[in-house]
């Protein structure tokens, strides 16, 4: 049958089943399923079993179960309570002050939960009534927390990163380094910008509030720095070769019980919540996983990837115009579709074309999670704007108006990345290999 | 029938959950065991193991908990009998493909037990028993689907229906 018709018809199948409700881990099983029945003359029951089993005992994707408890465990102990405190005084000094407490607060959250709507809920629900208290500009601090929140799909230990990595055959510990500098980009870009417009509108940032010395600033920090040098140490040990991502994540669990332990805030309550929640979650990602694993080998018999691959190719679609036209789609999808799922269907079905265009897959990895951050935030459905929503009790227009700022700014930073992409490949070129 | 159905289905969770602090465990003795020079290779297989049983033994806990993600947009824009029938087509259809996927693991793990086959590790394992682990997962995730479809065909809310309403009660606002 002419692959042309093939691709329309699974494209269609899955449209339909998203459209109705079925669970996306399921649908891309039946997706792989009804590619194999229809198009080929394999056994498909056999190459599910067969496959998802391979799939699902890779050494790699230990780190994501740990990683998400370890998350779990400081998401339960005092951290999100202080990090309004902590931070504060730090930050006061600044230009556009206490507004940047989002931005840091975020950026440190996003390390520990690695998930964005998450970070923007936990962080926003402490920020937003003190900053509304002290009479902040309000599209100021609700546009940065819908940027800011996404910081979680980038910086390490990214879950989302772990999933690419996996689907996409690419070493997780380069991914993670390699996160680290747009990471940061991402941060100095979000914090630039609140610094310029509060210089430009001088009136419209409140006087300082807080004044302290060095010894109560580190105090009202006591139980939030721990938690920063925790995580440095996990992508630290990463970075120097000490540890696999693995290994890594199971010290941070260590240390993340340890910390919890020592602040009084674990009790076998809080830790069977925190192991029960992981479960939970690993699950959920791991088998959306599974149906893509069983998706890639399906597609790979209809030959649909390849045909894609080989249109592409005749287009004669520069590198720069096919990331052009990824990001569009890209921002399109996001709008239904969540990050992992989007970054496990490109790896099923997109990554030949990438490979084809001479991408580095690494690069493409922060590429993916870059675009899949600002689709985030992209009206009507981004997940972020939909948390802030119920946080705030504005409409849903307010706050996607007022996240536009932000928006720009992660479109600005895969352009950045596209024009320098040594932002990514400096750190992970300089690592050592593990062993 | 109700009370052993979903004590079962909470005791495989609560079995995920053990498995997923066993990966701690044997990742943890690996690194402790490798900085005193003991040869712990083969916790990677182990661990790999364990973490299969803890996402194939946790599917049909988190189903009911309403985690896994699915896209609802369109189908919360949908009212009375027309929700249900396509609540009811997909829980049939997801039905089939699960009861399809865990036929076929029973069926791969009980062929790996009749011709005894073993694991390429450092430490060799019968690998039916691992693979029982997802086989039993996926029966159970099937028992789940099935489960939750007589209850839609009965006209009332899943169970994974009344955990998302419940988690977009409890979505964080200060100013309720």
């Amino acid at each position: 049958m002419d692959q042309l018709w093939v691709t329309i018809v699974l494209l269609g199948a899955l449209a339909v089943m998203l459209a109705a409700g079925i669970w996306i881990a399921i649908a891309l099983l039946a997706l792989g399923f009804i590619g194999m029945v229809f198009f080929t003359d394999s056994p498909a029951g056999l190459l599910m079993a067969t496959t998802v089993w391979g799939s699902s005992t890779s050494w790699a994707l230990t780190a994501l179960p740990l990683f998400i408890w370890m998350g779990e465990i400081l998401f339960r102990s005092r951290i999100s309570e202080d990090m309004f405190n902590g931070l504060a005084p730090w930050m006061d000094a600044l230009p556009g002050r206490l507004v940047h407490c989002n931005i840091i607060g975020c950026g440190i959250f996003a390390a520990i939960s690695g998930s964005s709507t998450a970070t923007c809920a936990t962080i926003g629900k402490i920020t937003i009534p003190e900053l509304r208290k002290r009479n902040y500009d309000e599209a100021m601090y609700i546009g940065s927390l819908a940027g800011a929140g996404t910081l979680g799909l980038m910086i390490p230990p990214s879950i989302i990163l772990i999933v690419y990595g996996v689907a996409a055959d690419v070493s997780i510990a380069r991914l993670f380094v390699a996160g680290v500098l747009p990471g940061i980009l991402l941060v100095v870009l979000f914090s630039g910008y609140i610094a310029i417009w509060a210089l430009l509108n001088p009136g419209r940032t409140p006087p300082r509030s807080v004044r302290m010395t060095l010894w109560q600033k580190l105090w009202e920090g006591r139980f939030l720095i721990p938690t920063v040098l925790l995580i440095a140490a996990v992508i630290g040990s990463i970075y120097a070769g000490i540890a696999s991502p693995t290994e890594s994540a199971a010290l941070g669990v260590l240390g993340a019980l340890i910390l919890s332990a020592s602040t009084g805030g674990l009790n076998w309550k809080t830790f069977s919540e925190s192991v029960m929640g992981a479960m939970r979650t690993s699950c959920m990602i791991a088998f959306i996983l599974t149906g893509a694993a069983f998706l890639t080998v399906g597609m790979g018999f209809t030959g649909v990837p390849r045909a894609i691959a080989e249109t592409i190719t005749r287009m004669g679609l520069t590198p720069g115009e096919l990331i052009g036209v990824l990001t569009l789609l890209f921002l399109v999808l996001g709008c239904f579709l969540d990050g992992i799922s989007m970054v496990v269907l490109t790896a099923a079905v997109i990554l030949p074309s990438v490979r084809a265009a001479g991408i580095d897959l690494l690069w493409f990895g922060i590429f993916i999670v870059l675009v899949v951050e600002a689709a985030q935030v992209t009206p009507p459905v981004g997940f972020n704007l939909y948390v802030l929503q119920a946080l705030t009790r504005r409409d849903m227009f307010y706050v996607a108006r007022v996240s536009l700022p932000f928006f720009c700014l992660m479109v600005a930073a895969v352009a950045i990345i596209w024009a320098f992409p040594e932002i990514v490949s400096y750190l992970p070129s300089k690592m050592f290999q593990v062993k | 029938m109700r009370a052993v159905l979903d004590w079962l289905y909470r005791a495989s969770g609560v079995l995920a959950g053990v498995f997923l602090v066993g990966i701690a465990l044997m990742t943890l003795a690996q690194v402790g065991g490798r900085a005193l020079g003991l040869a712990t290779r083969s916790f990677d297989d182990f661990a790999g193991f364990a973490m299969a049983a803890s996402f194939f033994l946790g599917l049909a806990w988190t189903l009911r908990c309403g985690e896994h993600i699915r896209v609802n947009l369109l189908v919360h824009g949908l009212k009375g009998r027309v929700r249900r029938a396509v609540e009811i087509v997909c829980l049939a259809a997801s039905l089939f493909v699960c009861g399809y996927f865990a036929w076929y693991s029973i069926d791969m793990t009980w062929t790996s037990y009749s011709i005894g086959d073993v694991s390429q590790g450092l430490v060799p394992v019968q690998l039916w028993i691992p693979q029982s682990g997802m086989a039993l997962g996926l029966l159970m995730l099937a028992i789940a689907l099935a489960d939750d479809l007589v209850v839609a065909l009965g006209g009332s809310l899943t169970s994974y229906e009344l955990a998302e309403a419940a988690k977009a009660d409890a979505i964080p606002s200060f100013e309720r």
